[in-house]
């Protein structure tokens, strides 16, 4: 019985999803994958095989990139949640790179060359009592050696476990500050440095076995303020002057004393580079000197007007001394200058002709390789301030192009809008013509006139296109150039996708090609997620592309970084041209809601801000407009959602100004708001209903002003835990609730859950939960049916308050053996297509689930009505096919979201993901039902075709010569 | 079973312990602040008949989706390092080759188990070995292939098996009956006027696209031949015609 249950279930499964695979031949057709590492914190150039290549990382990802294109060669990305990179170190002979993750308490040493991991330490001592780790030093020659000291101990941690040692350590004073580690790799010893505000202490240690060989206390006056240790010396800053004192002269015979050094300038911080090098940074000003330290004075060795920053330099053939590039600005062009800090002499300096500054910010980090023949930089990788990097090639006479960029800001993705492409030329005039025919007094003559003009001029159009292909002999050759114009395709697939980064950046992307169009950057603006309101956004296309009279306009809403006033950009999403700005409008809101329903005269739609007063300033606030809004919602009903973290309200408005408070809900004081869940607006479906086997039919429970509520207990400190028993504390809250009247129509709770994540469509919610107590990811299905006679619903529009009986709620659950990231569902044109939920698992796939999957009508046992109507029996786990994984083998890092847009296609979803990588596809939830296939094949029938008429021919005349011959008989 | 007073209550005893210690050992993350964090989950996975360094590179072991992490050496073994005690699910992510979840617990006291992954009845202990050794279920398919066109397949195809089969009956049948023998031919004759009474007033397509076509090369020097280019007429001829041939 269970048997054949099973392998109905098959079946049925088998039969509506075989189909739904790419094939080999369409591998990157409709998708294009773009891999990031997240804004990049180190980078240096490695010579792998004679070439040199970049590695990078960022606090989550560490790869290795072709230097020349760009492209990844390798990348790991570490854990999301505490997985930051610390320290980054690179060892000799550029062979191995370790990542100390000091939040992990992780240790990990990777090839170089292939990426694989080498070896893993674990920093947590063995008794098991996490410390807070001070500093942390490796000893360049052996990557398995990591000295980590903290307040109680010196440790060396070794793969090796009997070269690892621990020494203990007290502190002497209650003075304490911290400390640092210092590895003299040539005496093969390590120093611990401990600061108190009375003095320093060094205690040296045998690298090997952990003997201690001295131990040197000396009591001075030591701010923690301006004091540090750096490099071998102890550094103070002293407004203009620099105290120095070199740490070997301590544990000398002879003690030394600190050298005041004056510089003539505010000292603001001081950087060790090399040695007895370093970095002085000046207060209100850009310069920089770099000067050499040594046991009585300083000496300048290079004075930066305009400095950027430094880095090692690799070279990939041997060569005496440690080389570093110095990246400084002069007369707003970029120059890299090259110092020999062990032979402290100037090599050279290179001026790169790349504008960054004023689109890009202050270039932050910079990495330089030098070329085989000419020992002169060749490449140049910088970071700029915006989160963009170049990569810069020098050939040999000093000329430099950008060989590649990559924005890394896309890997911060917190909105995505989408905005049609210009309509073509011959739509327009399709379009006028229509004008034309619905004006009043129009004759027939006249209607005929203008088609049949347009006709010829279409044609006219059409002949010189083709003669102007076959001139320049591009006859059925697709242009390269098309796919980046703006102008829309016939189908209307390929549209531009307006891309908001956490970090103020707006890009432009073109959804055929993955291509960058524009981007801006707003520096002075932040995103927090309260002004977007719970469930709105900060992109608005306020005019799309469908008038062809008007040029398209979006707008964008964020705060400004210091005052927290509302700042608002209107810009054209097509070209990226900012048309208007407001970067501090001078008030503070609680939300941005977006009014398509009030248009004005000329086709833009209002959007609204919520004050904190509870009054509301409507966009465009032109009088016609705040009048036809009084208008409207003078019958209708204006209702706001707030929420905070004691209630949640609903505030009505029926004209612009005061709202007054309709209902609220309290959240209890061990709950505040997870998430709050709306369909999209303007959502389209379909069929209003679903026919039963006995004919009847379930009419779906439309509300557009239900709202799913997601409640979470509050997060309390570590010490109070679960332990204590009382878990109503401990649970979640769902419920459905009625944001116009303020009515649960369905409310549930759950236990020890935790990861939530919803999505809310036409008449139903499915969430998925990890359940912590069953170890397992389930999802659950909430559909919600009209309970009520048919004739009492009105079906074009639903009031909250006329509908008096409460729907049917109908649910049910299942288990997803994966870890669910995120939850989105597919939007069509008209809502004709089946719906499927797009879920982004933990190891990076997308995995499409046909909504009839998540069905609560699903029966446990394979009933006749059930099978008539097409139902598919209940299984608790739904496992899918991996052929149905909508990013095949291209997997998404850490993936967060993921956006669907409908295409101008009824059978094509545009779908948009993101997370540390960004992935855009086409999918087609009911199959490409309303195109040929891309399969189908012309010359097939063609052939066919022309056979049959040759053979009909033919036929004709043997049949006439064989009926001659007969009659001659 | 008979049991004593002391007995019963001895025995309800131990099985309420036992069932706090699976309770606990079920859901050891949340439930205390985490004494030691330094336990390791070690394993190797592999692939029979390739070699762990031509896949490793691309692979990674997520334990309780991304919340630990741990990365393969080139000879297919990995560790993933400071996991509190608990239990945990340990997924290989390769997007060449398939491999099966494994449940690993971990007690408070660092003693480790693996058991099969059963999700839809979690309190079932199939234990497994440990440390993990993960032998992957097979290469990962994504994409489906292109049907290729064959002659052999388009003989094949049903469709086709439909119009030549048919066809064969018509062309090669004949040939083997003595259409020529005139009992033969009557009786055939009678039979064709029995089926075709009815459909003699249809309209004949063929007739129809051949008078078409043949209105189009309107030559005199055809029609001269006997106005052989029109179906009914060349009939009518031949039955004009037999006397005279006879």
């Amino acid at each position: 019985m269970q048997r054949d249950f099973l392998l109905q279930l098959l079946a049925v499964l088998l039969s509506c999803l075989s189909a739904a695979a790419l094939f080999e031949d369409q591998v990157g057709k409709f998708d294009w994958l773009i891999q990031h590492l997240g804004p990049i914190k180190w980078s240096r150039f490695l010579n792998v095989n004679g070439k040199s290549q970049l590695i990078f990382a960022s606090e989550v990802a560490l790869a290795l990139a072709n230097s020349q294109d760009g492209s990844i060669i390798w990348r790991k990305v570490f854990e999301e949640q505490d997985g930051d990179i610390s320290k980054i170190f690179l060892f000799d002979g550029n062979s191995n790179i370790a990542t100390l993750h000091e939040k992990r308490q992780l240790y990990r040493v990777f090839d170089c060359l292939t990426g694989n991991m080498r070896q893993e330490l674990s920093l947590v001592p063995e008794t098991g009592a996490l410390e807070t780790i001070t500093d942390t030093a490796v000893s360049r020659k052996q990557p398995g050696n990591v000295m980590v000291v903290s307040k109680t101990s010196m440790r060396a941690i070794s793969f090796d476990e009997t070269s690892s040692w621990t020494y203990p350590l007290s502190v002497d004073s209650d003075d304490f500050v911290s400390r640092k580690i210092r590895v003299n790799e040539a005496e093969k010893t390590v120093d611990v440095v401990s600061l108190y505000n009375s003095g320093v202490s060094v205690m040296s240690f045998e690298l090997a076995g952990g003997d201690k060989l001295e131990d040197i206390r000396r009591n001075f006056e030591f701010s923690q303020d301006s004091c540090n240790v750096e490099g071998d010396f102890i550094v103070c800053l002293a407004d203009d002057s620099l105290k120095f004192l070199k740490l070997d002269g301590l544990s000398g015979k002879k003690s030394t004393n600190f050298v005041s050094s004056k510089l003539g300038f505010k000292i603001s911080s001081v950087e060790s580079v090399f040695g007895d090098l370093f970095l002085v940074h000046f207060k209100e000003s850009t310069a920089t000197t770099l000067v050499e330290l040594s046991e009585t004075k300083t000496e300048t060795i290079k004075h930066f007007e305009n400095f950027v920053s430094y880095n090692e330099l690799s070279v990939p053939y041997a060569t005496n001394g440690a080389l570093f590039a110095f990246l400084h600005s002069e007369k707003d062009s970029l120059t890299v200058t090259a110092i020999n800090c062990e032979a402290k002499t100037e090599m050279f300096s290179n001026a790169l002709k790349v504008r960054i500054h004023e689109k890009h910010g202050n270039p932050l980090l910079v990495a330089a390789a030098t070329g085989k023949s000419s020992g002169r930089p060749d490449k140049v990788f910088i970071t700029a301030e915006d989160q963009k990097t170049f990569m810069i090639g020098i050939s040999s006479n000093g000329q430099n192009s950008i060989l590649w960029t990559k924005d890394e800001s896309l890997s911060q993705v917190i909105d995505v809008e989408m905005c049609d492409l210009n309509l073509s030329e011959a739509m327009i005039t399709l379009e006028a013509d229509f004008e034309f025919a619905t004006r009043a007094k129009t004759t027939l003559f006249e209607m005929f006139y203008r088609r049949f003009s347009s006709h010829i001029s279409q044609f006219v159009g059409f002949a010189m296109k083709t003669y102007d292909q076959i001139a320049n002999q591009q006859l059925f050759k697709e242009c390269a150039a098309d796919k980046d114009e703006l102008v829309r395709d016939s189908f209307n697939v390929n549209k531009m996708l307006i891309v908001l980064s956490g970090n103020g950046k707006l890009s432009g992307i073109l959804s055929a090609s993955g291509k960058i169009m524009w981007s801006l950057w707003f520096r002075d603006m932040t995103f927090k997620k309260s002004i977007s309101g719970q469930v709105g956004s900060f992109l608005f296309v306020q005019r799309g592309t469908d008038n062809y009279k008007f040029e398209p306009k979006a707008v964008l809403v964020g705060q400004n970084k210091v005052s927290g006033n509302v700042a608002i950009i209107y810009f054209n999403p097509l070209s990226g041209q900012v048309i208007e700005s407001s970067l501090d409008t001078g008030y503070k809101a609680l939300q941005v809601i977006s009014i398509p329903e009030v248009v004005t005269d000329d086709n833009l739609k209002s959007f609204a801000f919520l004050m904190e007063d509870r009054s509301l300033k409507l966009y465009p606030d032109t009088p016609a407009n705040v009048n036809r809004f009084d208008r409207i919602f003078s019958k209708a009903l204006f209702v706001v959602l707030t929420a905070s973290n004691e209630r949640i309200a609903g505030v009505q408005f029926d004209k612009v100004g005061t709202g007054k408070e309709l209902w609220s809900h309290s959240l209890g004081i061990d709950h505040e708001v997870y998430g709050i869940y709306s369909m999209r607006e303007g959502e389209l479906v379909d069929s209003p209903g679903k026919v039963q086997s006995d004919q009847t039919v379930l009419f779906k429970y439309l509300n557009p002003n239900l709202v799913f509520v997601v409640l979470s207990p509050k997060q309390k400190e570590v010490g109070d835990s679960a332990q204590s028993g009382n878990d109503a504390k401990f649970q979640f809250e769902f419920s459905l609730i009625d944001s116009v009247s303020g009515e649960t129509v369905f409310a549930t709770t759950m236990r020890r859950v935790s990861d939530i994540h919803v999505v809310h469509s036409e008449n139903w919610v499915v969430f998925s939960v990890w359940n912590d107590k069953s170890r397992r990811t389930e999802l659950t299905v909430i559909e919600l049916y009209e309970s009520g006679k048919d004739s009492e619903r009105n079906s074009t529009h639903f009031s909250s308050f006329a509908n008096s009986s409460a729907p049917l709620v109908l649910r049910q659950s299942y288990i997803y053996p994966a870890f669910v990231k995120s939850l989105a569902t597919t939007y069509s044109e008209k809502g004709l297509t089946n719906k499927q939920v797009i879920l982004g698992t933990a190891s990076g796939a997308l995995v499409p689930i046909p909504k009839h999957l998540l069905d609560p009508r699903r029966s446990l046992t394979s009933k006749a009505a059930a099978r008539e109507e097409g139902m598919i029996p209940y299984h608790p786990v739904i496992s899918l096919p991996l052929e149905m994984n909508i990013n095949y083998n291209q997997s998404i890092a850490l993936i967060r979201g993921s956006v669907a847009f409908p295409g101008g296609l009824e059978s094509t979803v545009l779908l948009f993901n993101y997370g540390l990588d960004i992935f855009f596809t086409q999918v087609f939830p009911s199959e490409m039902f309303d195109v040929l296939s891309a399969d189908f094949e012309f010359w097939i029938i063609g052939a066919v075709c022309s056979a049959l008429f040759i053979g009909s021919l033919i036929t004709k005349k043997l049949s006439s010569y064989y009926a001659l011959k007969k009659a001659w008989k | 079973m008979k049991m004593s007073l002391p007995e019963y209550t001895i025995w309800l005893f131990i099985s309420a312990l036992a069932t706090i210690v699976t309770a606990y050992a079920s859901t050891g993350v949340q439930s205390s602040t985490p004494v030691n964090s330094g336990y390791t989950i070690d394993g190797r996975a592999l692939m029979p008949g390739i070699p762990a360094s031509d896949w490793v590179s691309t692979a990674k072991v997520n334990v309780n989706g991304d919340a630990y992490q741990g990365f393969f050496r080139s000879d297919g073994t990995f560790t993933v390092s400071n996991v509190p005690s608990g239990s945990y699910i340990v997924e290989i992510v390769s997007t060449k080759f398939l491999f099966p979840p494994v449940r690993v617990d971990i007690t408070s006291k660092g003693k480790k188990r693996a058991r099969k992954l059963d999700l839809i009845s979690p309190n079932v202990v199939d234990e497994d070995f440990y440390p993990l050794k993960i032998k992957a279920l097979g290469p990962a398919v994504y994409l489906k292939k292109r049907e290729q066109f064959r002659v052999q397949d388009a003989l094949m195809n049903p469709m086709v098996l439909m119009v030549v089969l048919p066809f064969i009956l018509m062309m090669v049948i004949p040939k083997l009956i003595n259409t020529d023998d005139p009992e033969r031919k009557q009786e055939m004759q009678e039979t064709m006027s029995m089926f075709n009474t009815n459909q003699n007033q249809l309209p004949d397509m063929a007739e129809m696209f051949t008078n078409l076509f043949g209105a189009g090369s309107n030559q005199p020097g055809k029609k001269q031949v006997g106005g052989a280019s029109s179906g009914s007429a060349s009939s009518a001829k031949t039955k004009a015609r037999k006397p005279v041939s006879k």
